[in-house]
């Protein structure tokens, strides 16, 4: 077959060059976006920190710490990221009384935890995901395993108090 | 896109008695759902359910029965006629989504549901499946046109089911102690390159919008259809039924 005929657009068998223009162009959308992800845009209001920069913070603050064990995979995760901590309300009481620390789990991803995420794990005893720990020196002050709402969250920060 | 094969493909699933049923199925369960906590449980992974069985006769049967070959006998443009089939078959999985995304609303309008704002959320999962079935269709539209009759959704099938598993019983035994487990545990490029070949065939619908997931899904509706153009532009079409 010769060449031209790919490109005649009468022909049986051209080939579909729109098509051909919007894969591209989706192609390298895909690619840029993931280039320029924005990691703020996911995880809502709250001013997280990680667990290697908690470790300094708590030192020298007397708030209370709380964890969210998370994992990229885990849908209900993402759900609470959209549905609690982009919650104005939430968020900015979640700032002002706590020391928000985002504990990202990446077994599944990676096959092994950095060695703090899994002591973390292990001292909490993480079962699954996503996992809401508020902890200080004296203890578990609240918890929240699976993600069961907004309320019932809104209820587990009141009781931390 | 070919408005007579696109009209015809889609007429020839809305007025099947199953497809229906099938759309009356959707509608009570979108209806249920809307009592549930989550917003979009349930109906998207039957809409996906609809893509794959009405993506399934979406060209292979064509080769078979001899139809194709009296279709490609007048001037049609091979890829114009497979995309325009495309479209009709996603057509008709959209209809289905709209239908059970629109109950589901109903419900909560109705009932109020435990949600207090559901509606961003639906819309998501509405439109997440919607691209979710254009992956799928574009998918066993590929698989159609480089083999024959229904061997497209049981090459589909195969791959979703066998890569879970696979997964599944590497997780398991990375899990457990022995040489195995420590040469998963060392090379967690297996375990992460079979994630990444399902995520990218088989994406799980999310009930949220996210630009990356939708781009990703897209995108490779996108690869799959140039493939399938592709190949069907080179496929002999033979006389007769098999």
């Amino acid at each position: 077959m010769a060449r031209t005929e790919w490109f005649d657009r009468h022909g049986q068998r051209s080939i579909p060059i729109t098509l051909l223009v919007i894969a591209v162009v989706l192609l390298a959308a895909r690619i840029g976006s993931s280039t320029y992800a924005r990691p703020e845009a996911t995880t809502g209001l709250v001013r997280w920190v990680s667990p290697e920069a908690a470790m300094d913070i708590v030192r020298t603050s007397p708030k209370p710490v709380l964890f969210n064990f998370t994992a990229e995979w885990c849908e209900p995760c993402h759900q609470m990221d959209q549905e609690v901590f982009a919650d104005r309300a939430i968020a900015d009481d979640i700032n002002r009384r706590f020391i928000p620390v985002r504990v990202i789990d990446r077994m599944r991803e990676e096959g092994k935890n950095s060695q703090l995420v899994a002591e973390l794990e292990r001292v909490y005893s993480v079962r699954g995901f996503p996992t809401i720990v508020i902890a200080e020196a004296s203890g578990e002050k609240g918890r929240m395993e699976g993600y069961g709402g907004r309320q019932r969250f809104a209820q587990m920060l009141e009781q931390a108090r | 896109m070919n408005a007579t094969v696109f009209a015809e493909t889609l007429r020839r699933h809305v007025t099947s008695i199953p497809y229906v049923a099938y759309l009356a199925f959707l509608a009570m369960i979108g209806l249920a759902v809307s009592k549930f906590n989550a917003v979009g449980a349930a109906w998207p992974t039957l809409v996906a359910l609809l893509a794959i069985v009405i993506g399934a006769g979406l060209i292979g049967p064509e080769f078979s029965s001899g139809t194709l070959q009296l279709i490609l006998a007048k001037p049609v443009n091979r890829s114009v006629y497979l995309l325009s089939r495309v479209a009709g078959v996603v057509a008709a999985v959209w209809i289905g989504a709209v239908v059970a995304s629109s109950f589901e609303a109903l419900g909560h309008a109705l009932f109020g549901g435990s949600q207090q704002d559901p509606w961003r959320l639906l819309g998501a999962a509405l439109l997440n499946s919607a691209a979710s079935a254009v992956l799928t269709c574009s998918l066993l539209a590929f698989l159609g046109s480089i083999t024959r009759s229904y061997i497209n959704v049981a090459i589909y099938m195969v791959l979703q089911i066998g890569l879970g598993t696979v997964m599944g019983i590497l997780g398991l035994i990375r899990g457990m102690r022995g040489a195995l487990s420590r040469f998963l545990t060392d090379n967690t490029w297996i375990e992460r390159g079979l994630a990444t070949i399902d995520r990218n065939l088989f994406p799980e619908v999310v009930p949220r919008l996210d630009r990356d997931w939708l781009l990703l899904v897209l995108s490779n509706a996108a690869i799959a259809l140039v493939l399938a153009c592709l190949a069907f532009r080179r496929r002999e079409v033979p006389y007769g039924a098999d």
